[in-house]
């Protein structure tokens, strides 16, 4: 393919597939309703925590916002997940892809237009958490830190890893509930691992070399490192933990690997997308 | 306008579409036979870049599709066998999308224009999925006329449709046609495909078995000609006297009808006239019976069944 010539042609085909799928959210109920439970989550932690200062008379929180925020980021990147993991999926389904595909339209367009759609409907979605969080610190008197509009900037980054991840999945899954699965399996594995491992950590082991209780927290260990590195979702809890303990060296470290992340699932969705095809089947 | 060169599919190794040379010329209307299974949806996936050929190039409008994808796309109109609509979306927003897609000028006008060319400018707000199938069909056909392609690809365009609405497909067609647009038609309607195609290319098990044109696919198959001659009434000798000529096969007849079957080489009518006036007979009506395209296609296509079967592999 003639790369350079093809960017105009392909731009239009991104902007357009992005359009439409950001239409279909907007005007779809399910980002409503993720917002509302982001909404009423980060409100129940508010309320609990200004509660306990009303008890007890002391403000002992570095941060009131911080898990308000990781909650809110968390509920809006699991809504995107679910929604990049269906998006191609369906539309697979329902044939569409391959009469889109009868125009000017290639793999990687295709996926970048999807891939923005949820990235920007991100974006949406924090410029309404945002105003909502300023209002209250206006109405509780509680100080907006300087480090959560750092913690919202790699957000960013960290959900269009999961989003990348989706789509990734999306491209793989023969059909919708296919993909559902495949995530709900990937999600719940992630889980598993760390749930694990934290569980496990606490046991007590004998200390020799063939005790079993010592093997399974080596291998948990060693998952749970694994699961680190390729769980989106554990960089935006990593992030916020930078962000809280002011270590900007991890904080960019984790931006780079979101980074990197997002665009290396983007290329092996385009990938993968090639290598299924397009047609229903 | 459409070359493919050593064109070859496999899967797990069968080959879909085999070593498949196709020439379309620009300005005709090519129609691509084969029976199901026969590697035309395959070959059609191909050519629009959606499936990756195991090998061989194709070349649309001169230029090799993969290096070329988007200049060649934006060229191409394409009605594929069943048309998948977004069914959250109108007609007109259907049609819109695709022409903003296609950076089409006065898209509104255009689409209002090709909607009343097939009759469906009525129901352009009307959800595209509540369309029936052959409404479906002709909002496909509006779409891939759009942008005014160059080279229109129509998987069976007039599947589905009433007779009223072949006539306005097949008009369609042969306007795009005469505007000197290339149109390259999958059918498996043989009869709409004789009407509309200058040249036929037959495929079967993947092999390309035949591509001319439907006369000379007929010529090249006929054997023997078949000669229908109607009488007042058939005089007593004359079905004797016609054995006597050389290329006279077989005479069979039929109240006053006979049906005369001759060598194709030699175009015996005049002397069958001669034959018969000389024994008194009546001609009232005498027709040479052409071979169909159905007929030329069952007769390749089995043809190539058994010459597959002798050679023991595909």
């Amino acid at each position: 393919m003639s790369w350079g010539s093809d960017w105009g042609p392909r731009w239009r085909a991104v902007l357009l597939i992005q359009r439409r799928d950001l239409e279909a959210m907007i005007f779809g109920w399910g980002l409503y309703l993720a917002l509302a439970l982001a909404f009423l989550a980060s409100l129940l932690i508010l309320r609990n925590d200004l509660a306990f200062v009303n008890e007890s008379g002391l403000s002992v929180f570095a941060n009131p916002f911080a898990l308000p925020f990781f909650i809110t980021a968390l509920i809006s990147s699991f809504f995107l997940a679910i929604s990049s993991v269906t998006t191609i999926a369906r539309e697979k389904g329902q044939g569409t892809l391959e009469v889109l595909f009868y125009g000017p339209v290639d793999h990687v367009s295709y996926i970048v237009g999807k891939y923005l759609a949820q990235v920007i409907t991100y974006l949406v979605m924090m410029a309404l958490y945002v105003p909502s969080f300023i209002l209250h610190t206006l109405l509780t008197n509680l100080v907006f830190p300087a480090g959560l509009a750092w913690a919202i900037l790699l957000s960013v980054f960290t959900v269009s890893a999961v989003v990348a991840l989706g789509i990734f999945l999306s491209t793989v899954a023969r059909n919708v509930r296919a993909s559902l699965f495949l995530f709900g399996v990937t999600t719940l594995a992630f889980l598993g691992i760390q749930v694990g491992h934290t569980i496990l950590v606490t046991l007590p082991a004998q200390g020799r070399y063939y005790d079993p209780m010592l093997f399974l927290k080596n291998t948990f260990a060693i998952l749970n490192q694994t699961a680190l590195w390729l769980s989106p979702y554990s960089y935006l809890d990593r992030g916020m933990e930078a962000v809280v303990r002011g270590s900007a060296g991890v904080y960019l470290a984790l931006f780079l690997l979101s980074a990197v992340y997002t665009v290396g699932f983007l290329g092996l969705s385009a990938i993968s997308l090639r290598h299924r095809g397009v047609r229903r089947k | 306008m459409i070359r493919t060169e050593g064109l070859t599919k496999e899967y797990d190794g069968f080959a879909a579409v085999k070593d498949l040379n196709l020439h379309v010329e620009p300005g005709e209307i090519y129609g691509f036979l084969g029976p199901n299974g026969a590697g035309k949806t395959t070959t059609i996936i191909m050519l629009l870049g959606i499936l990756q050929p195991t090998r061989g190039c194709i070349f649309l409008f001169g230029q090799a599709l993969h290096q070329y994808y988007f200049d060649i796309k934006r060229r191409l109109g394409v009605v594929g066998e069943h048309q998948y609509l977004y069914d959250d979306m109108t007609a007109y927003e259907y049609l819109s999308f695709f022409a903003d897609l296609y950076h089409v000028d006065n898209k509104a006008e255009r689409i209002g224009k090709l909607m009343e060319a097939v009759g469906l400018d009525k129901y352009l707000q009307m959800q595209a999925s509540d369309y029936s199938r052959g409404m479906q069909q002709k909002l496909g056909l509006v779409r891939a006329l759009l942008h005014d392609p160059d080279l229109l690809i129509l998987d069976e365009p007039v599947l589905g449709l009433d007779p009223h609405g072949i006539i306005e497909v097949r008009r369609l067609i042969q306007e795009q046609n005469r505007r000197g647009k290339t149109i390259f038609i999958s059918s498996h309607i043989l009869s709409e495909i004789e009407r509309t195609a200058h040249r036929v290319g037959i495929i079967n098990h993947g092999v390309l078995v035949a591509e001319d044109s439907i006369t000379n696919l007929r010529n090249r198959l006929r054997q023997q000609m078949e000669l229908e001659v109607e009488f007042q009434e058939i005089r007593p000798g004359l079905v004797e006297a016609l054995y006597s000529l050389p290329f006279i096969r077989e005479v069979a007849a039929q109240g006053n009808r006979l049906t005369i079957q001759l060598d194709a080489a030699s175009d015996g009518r005049a002397r069958i006239s001669a034959v018969i006036s000389a024994q008194g007979g009546i001609i009232v009506d005498m027709r040479t019976k052409e071979m169909s395209l159905e007929e030329a296609f069952v007769t390749i296509t089995e043809k190539h069944v058994s010459l597959w079967t002798e050679r023991g592999s595909p």
